[in-house]
C-alpha cells in the first residue's frame, strides 16, 4: 500500500496551467475588461440616474452636501437627546414607574426618528437599487454582455427618480410622516370601540359589508355566467359578437367599485345596495374575462365526444365543457368573495354601505382606538372568510389551487 | 483523516443511520454499497451536513464538523464537495456559471451576486470542464445537456471547490454504462491525481470491487460489511442485499432501474 | 327490431344495480341538498341586510340611463372637433393627473415589489428554517394586504400631508402584502434539488437565493409584477378620492357636483388607459414567460 497523498488543490500550479487555458478559449476573457457596449450603457445609465436627480429634485452637489449635513446634525442631536431621555428613564425607574415609561418612549421614539432613520434611509436606498440591478441582472443570459441590463435598469431608476421629485417626495417629509405615524400607532392602543351603541353600529356595519361581498360576488357571477361564454371562441364563434363582449367587459372592469359606488348612489341612493350593485357592475366585467378564459382553455376532447353521438352544440357545451370549467369557475368565485370583502369595505367610504364609512369617520375625527378596532375586525373578518372558503374549496373541487 | 463515531440519524422513530463508526484515511476511495433504503445518502448528507444528526459525532482533523455552524460550516461545506444522483445542478444557468458556484465561498457575496467573477476564477472553472472534456459546453444551459454531460458538469462544480474529501451519491445511477464509467474514472483520478478522499455511494457490486480501494456494507442504517473488495463473500454480500441463498448476486443488484425506483429519498 | 339491439337487464339485477346506485350517490345528494338550502338562506339574509330593493332599482334604472345619457356629451357631425374640444376643454390638466396617477402606480409597484420581493424568500416554508422568522414575515404580509390601501391612504394623507406621497406609499404597502404572498408561493413550488447543490458547496442564503432559486422563479416574479402594475393604475385613479393624487380627485368632483359631461370625458380617459395598460402588460407577459418556454 502506498503512503497516503496529502490532498492537493486541483489549481496549484502544478496542476493548472492557466496561460493554457485563456489560450485555448480566448472568448472568456475579453482584453483589459474592456467591452464598448456596456462602458456605452453604463454611461447613459449612469447619465440619466444623475440628470434626472438635478433636473427633478435639484440635486446638487452643494444641496447633496448640505443634507448629509442637515442628517449628520440630526443624528448628533438625536442621540444627545435620546441619551437625555434614556438617562432620565434610567434615573425615575427606581421611583416613579410611568414616568419612567413615558421617558423611555420618547428617548425611543427620538431615537427611532432622528438617529435611525436618516441612517435606516442612507442604507436602504443604495441597497434597493442593488437588489434591483441584481434582479434585472438575473434576466441577462449568462455570457451576454451587460450593456441591456444597464440600460434597463437606468430608465427604471430614473423614472423611479423622476416619479420621486415630481411627486413631491423628500427625506424630510418622509421623516415627518413617519414620526407622525408613530404618534398615531402609540394612540391606537389598545384597540377600543367606543361606547356599546357605537359597537352594535359597527357590528352592523360589518353584517352589511359582508352582505354586500356576498351577494355582489353571486350576482356577478351569475350573470357573467352566459355571457362568458359569449367571449369564448370555442363557444360561440361569432367574431363581432365576442370583440363586442370583451370589450364591455374591459370597460366595466376598467371603472374601479369605488365609481360604480358613486354612479349607483345617483341611482338607488346611498345605502348598501349601492354597494351590492357597485360590486356586481366591476365582478361583471372580471368574472367574465376569467370564465371565458377557462372556456377557451378546456379540453376539446370532451366536445368532440359529445358531438360524435350526434349532440347538439348545445348539448356539447353542457356535457363537455361545463363539468371542466365548473370546478374552476367555483374556485375563482370563493376566491373573488375574499377578495371582495375587501373591497367592500371601502365603498362605505362614499357611502354605500358597510363598514368603510365609520373607519373614514373616525380616522378624519382622530380617534386612533376606533381606528385599530376596526381595522383588526375587518382583520379577522377576512381571516375567517379565507380559512371558510378555503375550506369549502377543499371541500367541492378537492385540493386545487385557484387560478 | 475522517472520524465518525456513533452517528445516529432518526426520521421519526426510524433510525436511517444507525450508531455508525467509521475511520476514513485521508486519500482513500471508499465505497458504501447495500440496499436501497439502508441509509447511504442519510449518512453522505450527514457529513456535508446537509442533515443534522440526532446522535454522534464527525470529527475531521482537528475540526468538529458536527459541532459546526454559519461560516465555519459552510467552510467544511465547501471542504467536502458532493455529487448527487440527480447532478442538482441550477438547470437555467449555463454549465460555466454552475461550475463558478463551487467557489462562492471563495469570493465574497456582495460580487459573486452580480455575477463578477475574476479571470481567475473563470479560468479554473473552465479548466475542470476542459479536463472532462466539457469546455465547449459551456455557454449552454444546463437542462439542455444529457445526463452525463451534467454529471461531468457537477463534478466539474465540485472539483473547483478544491475540496478535501469529496462526496459522491450514487452517482452513477441515473446513467448508461459509457458516462457510468467516464464519471468513475473522472472519481477515481481525482483521487489518485490529487490524493482527495473520495467517499462513494454504489448500488453495483461489480462496479465497487473495480474501483474502491474499501468497501463499507450498509444495512438498515447500520455497517454490517468493512474491508477490501475480495473480502466480501457472495455470502456477506447476499446478506447485505437481503436475498435468498442461491440468487445470483450481480444480476439481482441491478444498477439503474431500482435507482429510479429509490428516488423519493435519494 | 330496434328494441332488440338494446341489452335487457333482468329486473332483479337491474333493482339491485339502481338500489347501490342511488346509495351511493344519496349522501352527495343530500349534502347538495342542504348547501342549497344553505345558499338560499345567506341570500335572503344577505338581501335582507344589504337593504336590496329590486322594485326600487327598476323604478329607478330609468335614472340610470338617464344618467348614462346626461353624461354622454352633444356632439355633431358638421361640428364634432368643436364639439370635443369643449367636452375636452380641460385636457390639459386631466392629462397631468393621468400621468400623475400612472407615477403613483409605477413608483408604488416598484418599491412595493422590492419590499416583496425581499419578504418572500423570508416567508417561504421551504427556504427559512426558523418557524419565527416565517411567522412575523407572512403575518406582516397579510397585514399588509388585508387593510385596504384607500384605508392606508386615509391614514398617510393625515400623517404626510396631501399629495401623491401618501397614495404612492399605501399602494406601495399593499402591493408588498399582495405580491409577497404571490411570490412566496412561487418559491414554494420550486424545485429543491439546485438549492440543495449550492448548499453543499458551502453557499449562504443570499447566494443561494440568487443563483438557486431566483433562475427559478424571476420569470414568475414579472409576470404577477406587470399583473399588479395594472391593478395598481385602477387603485391609483382612485386614490384623488381621499386626497392621495391622481386623477380620482377630479373625477369625484365631476360626478359630485354633476359637472355631467366631466365625468363621461375622464372615465373615458381613465378606462382607454387602463385597457391600454392592461394589452400592453399581456403582451410583456407573454414576451417574458414565452422566452423562458423557448430557451
Ligand atoms: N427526509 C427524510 N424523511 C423521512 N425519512 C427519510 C428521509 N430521508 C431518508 N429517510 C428514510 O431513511 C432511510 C434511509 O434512506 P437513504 O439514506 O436515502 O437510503 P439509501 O440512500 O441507502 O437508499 C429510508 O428508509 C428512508 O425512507
Ligand atoms: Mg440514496
Amino acid at each position: 500500500m502506498t503512503a497516503p497523498v496529502l490532498p492537493q488543490s486541483p489549481f496549484s500550479d502544478r496542476h493548472f496551467d492557466r496561460a493554457a487555458i485563456m489560450a485555448r478559449y480566448p472568448g472568456e476573457f475579453p482584453a483589459a475588461g474592456f467591452a464598448p457596449a456596456t462602458a456605452l450603457a453604463a454611461l447613459v445609465a449612469i447619465g440619466g440616474i444623475v440628470a434626472s436627480l438635478v433636473i427633478v429634485a435639484g440635486v446638487t452637489p452643494g444641496a447633496f452636501g448640505l443634507a448629509v449635513i442637515a442628517a449628520g446634525q440630526s443624528i448628533v442631536g438625536g442621540l444627545g437627546e435620546a441619551g437625555q431621555a434614556l438617562a432620565a428613564a434610567a434615573a425615575l425607574f427606581a421611583g416613579d414607574l410611568s414616568a419612567a415609561g413615558g421617558a423611555l418612549a420618547s428617548g425611543l421614539g427620538t431615537l427611532i426618528t432622528r438617529v435611525a432613520a436618516p441612517l435606516g434611509f442612507a442604507a436602504v436606498v443604495p441597497f434597493m437599487l442593488y437588489v434591483l440591478f441584481v434582479v434585472v441582472d438575473a434576466f441577462r443570459a449568462s455570457g451576454s454582455s451587460r450593456a441591456l441590463t444597464l440600460l434597463i435598469f437606468g430608465v427604471l431608476v430614473s423614472l423611479l427618480i423622476v416619479g420621486l421629485g415630481v411627486m413631491g417626495f423628500s427625506i424630510a417629509r418622509i421623516a415627518a410622516g413617519m414620526s407622525q405615524l408613530g404618534v398615531f400607532a402609540k394612540l391606537m392602543l389598545p384597540p377600543d370601540w367606543g361606547s356599546s351603541g357605537k359597537l352594535a353600529l359597527y357590528l352592523h356595519a360589518l353584517g352589511e359589508t359582508l352582505a354586500i361581498a356576498f351577494l355582489g360576488t353571486l350576482i356577478a357571477a351569475t350573470l357573467a355566467f352566459p355571457f362568458g361564454f359569449l367571449a369564448a371562441r370555442n363557444a360561440v364563434p361569432v367574431w363581432l359578437l365576442r370583440f363586442v363582449t370583451r370589450r364591455t367587459f374591459d370597460t366595466l372592469r376598467g371603472v374601479d367599485t369605488l365609481i360604480w359606488a358613486l354612479i349607483w348612489i345617483n341611482v338607488v341612493g346611498l345605502g348598501p345596495f349601492a354597494g351590492v350593485l357597485a360590486i356586481v357592475s366591476s365582478d361583471f366585467g372580471a368574472f367574465g374575462k376569467l370564465f371565458s378564459e377557462a372556456i377557451e382553455t378546456a379540453d376539446r376532447k370532451p366536445v368532440e365526444g359529445v358531438l360524435s353521438t350526434g349532440g347538439s352544440r348545445l348539448h356539447a357545451v353542457r356535457f363537455g365543457i361545463l363539468p371542466q370549467i365548473l370546478p374552476v369557475i367555483l374556485s375563482q368565485v370563493l376566491y373573488y368573495f375574499e377578495s371582495n370583502t375587501r373591497s367592500a369595505t371601502i365603498i362605505g367610504i362614499v357611502g354605500a354601505g358597510g363598514i368603510g364609512l365609520h373607519l373614514s369617520e373616525s380616522i378624519r375625527t382622530l380617534e386612533w382606538q376606533q381606528v385599530s378596532f376596526l381595522v383588526l375586525m375587518v382583520l379577522v373578518t377576512v381571516a375567517v372568510i379565507d380559512t371558510l372558503s378555503q375550506r369549502l374549496r377543499f371541500a367541492i373541487i378537492g385540493e386545487r389551487r385557484a387560478v | 483523516m475522517l472520524v465518525i463515531e456513533g452517528l445516529t440519524r432518526r426520521f421519526g422513530t426510524k433510525a436511517a443511520v444507525d450508531d455508525v463508526s467509521l475511520e476514513i484515511p485521508a486519500g482513500s476511495f471508499v465505497g458504501v454499497i447495500g440496499r436501497s433504503g439502508a441509509g447511504k445518502s442519510t449518512l453522505l448528507r450527514l457529513i456535508n451536513r446537509l442533515n443534522d444528526p440526532t446522535a454522534g459525532r464527525i470529527r475531521f482533523g482537528d475540526r468538529d464538523v458536527t459541532a459546526l455552524g454559519g461560516a465555519a460550516l459552510r467552510a467544511w461545506r465547501a471542504d467536502c464537495a458532493m455529487i448527487f444522483q440527480q447532478f442538482n445542478l441550477v438547470g437555467r444557468l449555463d454549465v460555466l456559471t454552475n461550475v463558478l458556484l463551487g467557489r462562492l465561498n471563495k469570493v465574497s457575496t456582495g460580487t459573486s451576486v452580480l455575477r463578477l467573477w475574476s479571470a481567475d476564477d473563470r479560468a479554473i472553472a473552465l479548466s475542470a470542464l476542459d479536463s472532462f472534456d466539457m469546455g465547449s459546453f459551456a455557454h449552454q444551459r444546463a437542462e439542455s445537456l444529457s445526463g452525463g454531460q451534467q454529471q461531468r458538469v457537477a463534478i466539474a462544480r465540485a472539483l473547483v471547490q478544491e475540496p478535501k474529501i469529496l462526496l459522491a451519491d450514487e452517482p452513477i445511477a441515473s446513467l448508461d454504462p459509457r458516462n457510468t464509467k467516464l464519471v468513475m474514472d473522472a472519481l477515481q483520478r481525482i483521487n489518485k491525481e490529487f490524493g482527495i478522499t473520495v467517499l462513494c455511494n454504489l448500488h453495483s457490486l461489480d462496479l465497487a470491487r473495480a474501483y474502491c480501494d474499501r468497501l463499507v456494507g450498509m444495512a438498515a442504517g447500520k455497517v454490517v460489511f468493512d474491508g477490501r473488495g475480495f473480502d466480501l463473500t457472495d455470502d456477506v454480500a447476499r446478506r447485505l442485499y437481503g436475498l435468498e441463498a442461491g440468487d445470483v448476486v450481480d444480476e439481482t443488484v441491478p444498477t439503474a432501474p431500482v435507482a429510479a425506483r429509490e428516488k423519493a429519498f435519494a | 327490431m330496434r328494441a332488440d339491439t338494446l341489452p335487457r337487464l333482468d329486473p332483479t339485477v337491474r333493482d339491485r344495480l339502481e338500489r347501490g346506485y342511488l346509495y351511493a350517490t344519496a349522501a352527495r345528494r343530500r349534502r347538495m341538498l342542504v348547501g342549497f338550502g344553505l345558499l338560499v338562506v345567506s341570500i335572503l339574509l344577505a338581501g335582507w341586510i344589504a337593504e336590496v330593493q329590486p322594485a326600487k332599482f327598476f323604478a329607478n334604472f330609468g335614472s340610470f340611463t338617464k344618467y348614462i345619457h346626461d353624461i354622454l356629451p352633444v356632439l355633431h357631425l358638421d361640428a364634432a372637433d368643436t364639439g370635443i374640444a369643449e367636452w375636452y376643454w380641460g385636457w390639459k390638466r386631466w392629462l397631468r393627473l393621468l400621468g400623475e396617477t400612472l407615477l403613483i402606480a409605477y413608483v408604488g409597484t416598484l418599491v412595493g415589489a422590492l419590499g416583496a420581493f425581499l419578504l418572500s424568500f423570508l416567508a417561504a416554508g421551504n427556504l427559512v428554517r426558523s418557524p419565527g422568522l416565517r411567522f412575523a414575515a407572512r403575518r406582516f404580509l397579510e397585514f399588509c394586504r388585508t387593510v385596504p390601501e384607500i384605508v392606508f391612504a386615509l391614514i398617510f394623507v393625515v400623517a404626510f400631508g396631501l399629495g401623491p406621497v401618501p397614495g404612492v406609499l399605501a399602494i406601495a404597502i399593499h402591493t408588498m402584502g399582495a405580491l409577497g404572498k404571490l411570490f412566496s408561493e412561487v418559491v414554494e413550488n420550486i424545485d429543491m434539488k439546485p438549492v440543495e447543490g449550492l448548499v453543499s458547496t458551502g453557499a449562504g442564503f443570499v447566494e443561494t437565493v440568487r443563483f438557486a432559486v431566483l433562475p427559478q422563479v424571476m420569470t414568475n416574479y414579472a409576470s404577477y409584477m406587470l399583473l399588479r402594475f395594472e391593478v395598481n393604475v385602477r387603485g391609483a385613479a382612485i386614490m384623488g378620492y381621499v386626497g392621495a393624487g391622481g386623477i380620482g380627485q377630479d373625477l369625484l368632483e365631476a360626478i359630485r357636483k354633476f359637472y355631467y359631461t366631466d365625468v363621461s370625458a375622464i372615465l373615458l380617459m381613465i378606462i382607454i388607459t387602463v385597457v391600454a395598460i392592461d394589452m400592453l402588460t399581456e403582451t410583456l407577459r407573454h414576451r417574458v414567460l414565452g422566452a423562458e418556454g423557448a430557451r
